[in-house]
């Protein structure tokens, strides 16, 4: 985690404050060496100082959401490879494929027959905006899913009106 | 481990042979099976010979090698479901307070979780527009100086919630019973700020938006945008709410602001709330129509294929109890005979009228006490006593009873596609002894 940017912009402000107070503690016997330079007014001392906090607090706010984002990243992509699925063939397709949107979590909790799993590739195209998978490797893909994840039903508790 | 689980391996290899072993073949256990199964989890079941054929006992039905856990700052030591999109659920045992805390809020993702808002927080912008006669584009501030606001205790429950208790599976995040929460939420009412927007005679249906982007990236694709009749939309208890438990609203939970529906799926709860479109006819955004947040009016088939046309949209969730003063696997000291327990209850848009707790598979029920809730849509403390006959493995089964004396079923009711609305009786595994 870096804040070079919130610490930069930090030691700005404290830099255009402790001008201000400088110019706020000058003693009036001590005349400014360059006549010309006419001291700030309040007003405009105050929206300078109320500048430079709004910044330091915008400052603040940016290098806490990089921070909150950057951990949120970190819970969000696991490293996985393709070994977190089981051995067979189609898993290198299917790790290439089908881990751009979501982890393989999601896949690893399912179980379902070659048809359900055959609908979802359409699903997932349709609604999800998926590259459609035809041809010889979306059976590949889709007989890998099937083997792999296959309903983890209890045969006594099996639907007498399906088969 | 093959040593240590015989029966557990059974099941999961072959769970009618394991059945079969196990409970006989009227579905009692006796004999050497219930000495295997005894052995099996390290204690006799006083109240074999009541378990129904075919449930397998609690203890069992967890996964042998646990479930990986949320390992995260501010959060706490959630059962985690998935990475991306990051769900992870409150283990029921975590639910004890009356007040959900934030670290210990449940986490269902759609899309991805959007960088956090880096400005000032009172500049995020809301858009209130489609069937009302003054479109609104509000700011954080303006909703918090020119509306009521208020803090109210509401539940938020996924739709999916109890979902595994399903067969055979459905879709979906495979929740146990705890995608719910109850958070002290404040901000404003929603039918307050609709008011201000004039609503047509034709806003009969909402529509919103939030800023998290879809899993692909694509950010002309809404990651989820779900709508309600407008009836709902004007409840004094939906908000549009900036604050939960007196601070600002956690990032991962829709920073800075997020619609609160309470007692409907919580996709209706939308995080990092940006828009809210009035519609004439009901909301068609990802996550409305087909299966999605819908269930049979006609039941079908468990397991069987639907493209949901004739189904109706979930309403109110329907009621559920938990008990949340003793974890699924306690082991209790020898001799402990006397159990105070205590739980939350809820009901959707409607209030629990009675908890009952069965430590015998349902054969007999002791009922508990019922508090008030605090305000419409918070849930529902309960607490009680049970006497236990004896040592041994004990489920015990929490039943929760709505205002219009619907309980909760022992089995997951109305199977649909994508698993929505199961409202199973808990069950809490015990070991004394
Ligand atoms: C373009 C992005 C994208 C790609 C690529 C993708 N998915 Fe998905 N998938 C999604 C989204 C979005 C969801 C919904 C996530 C949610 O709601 O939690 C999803 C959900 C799922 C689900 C859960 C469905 C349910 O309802 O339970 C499974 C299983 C799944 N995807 C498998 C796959 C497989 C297998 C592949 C590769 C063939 C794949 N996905 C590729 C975007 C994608």
């Amino acid at each position: 985690m870096s804040l070079p940017a919130v610490e930069k912009v930090a030691l700005g402000a404290i830099c255009a404050l402790g001008l201000l107070v400088l110019f706020l503690d000058l003693p009036a016997s001590r005349v400014p060496h360059r006549a010309e330079v006419l001291p700030p007014t309040r007003a405009a001392l105050a929206t300078a100082e109320a500048d430079a906090r709004a910044a330091l607090a915008r400052a603040e706010r940016e290098a806490a959401a990089k921070a909150e984002g950057e951990r949120l990243a970190a819970v969000q992509n696991p490293g996985e490879t393709e070994d977190i699925l089981p051995v067979g063939h189609g898993r290198e397709e299917v790790f290439a494929r089908c881990t751009a949107c979501h982890s393989t979590a999601i896949i690893r909790r399912s179980g379902f027959s070659r048809e359900r799993w055959d609908e979802l590739m359409d699903w997932m195209t349709e609604k999800q905006g998926m590259a459609p998978l035809e041809g010889e490797v979306r059976t590949l893909v889709v007989d890998y899913l099937a083997e792999h994840f296959p309903p983890r039903r209890n045969p006594r508790n099996a639907n007498p009106f399906l088969n | 481990m093959a040593r240590e689980y015989p029966l557990r391996e059974l099941y999961a290899q072959d769970p009618e042979r394991a059945d079969a072993l196990a409970f006989g073949r009227r579905g009692a256990l006796k004999g050497t099976a219930l000495a295997a199964m005894g052995a099996a989890l390290g204690a006799t079941i006083p109240f074999a010979s009541r378990m129904p054929q075919g449930l397998l006992p609690a203890a069992l039905a967890q996964p042998a090698g646990g479930t990986p856990t949320l390992r995260m700052e501010g959060k706490a030591a959630l059962i985690l479901l998935g990475e991306r999109p990051l769900v992870a659920e409150t283990p029921e045992a975590m639910l004890d307070d009356d007040v959900t805390p934030a670290d210990k809020f449940f986490i269902r993702n759609n899309g991805q979780i959007p960088e956090r808002f880096a400005g000032d927080p009172k500049t995020w912008r809301i858009r209130i527009d489609g069937e009302v006669n003054t479109p609104l584009d509000l700011t954080l501030g303006d909703l918090e100086s020119r509306f009521e606001v208020v803090t109210l205790r509401l539940q938020m429950e996924c739709g999916g919630n109890g979902r595994a208790a399903f067969t055979p599976e459905t879709r979906g995040n495979q929740w146990g019973n705890g995608a719910i929460s109850n958070g002290e939420w404040t901000g404003v009412r929603l039918r307050d700020v609709i008011r201000a927007a004039g609503p047509k005679d034709t806003a009969r249906f909402t529509g919103h938006y939030g800023a998290d982007p879809h899993l692909s990236g694509d950010t002309s694709r809404p990651a989820i945008s779900r709508g309600m009749p407008i009836a709902k939309a004007m409840e004094d208890t939906t908000l549009i709410a900036f604050r939960l438990n007196g601070q600002p609203i956690p990032q991962l939970h829709g920073f800075p602001v997020r619609l609160i529906t309470p007692g409907w799926p919580g996709s209706l709860s939308q995080k990092w709330l940006n828009r809210i479109v009035l519609r004439a006819t009901p909301h068609d955004g990802p996550g409305m129509g087909g299966t999605s947040y819908r269930v049979p009016v006609k039941p079908i088939v468990p397991g069987s294929s639907s493209n949901g046309a004739d189904f109706v949209d979930i309403a109110s969730m329907p009621v559920r109890g938990l008990l949340t003063n003793l974890a699924h696997g306690s082991r209790l000291a020898a001799g402990t005979r006397r159990l105070d327990l205590r739980g939350q209850a809820w009901a959707g848009d409607k209030t629990v009228r009675a908890v009952h707790v069965s430590t015998d598979f349902g054969a007999s029920w002791t009922e508990m006490r019922v508090n008030e809730p605090p305000n419409r849509h918070s849930w529902q403390r309960w607490q009680g006593t049970l006497e236990l006959p004896s040592d041994g493995y004990f489920e015990l089964w929490t039943r929760a009873t709505d205002s219009d004396g619907r309980m909760q079923p022992h089995a997951a009711a109305n199977w649909n596609p994508q698993g929505y609305a199961a409202n199973a009786m808990a069950r809490t595994a015990i070991l004394v002894g």
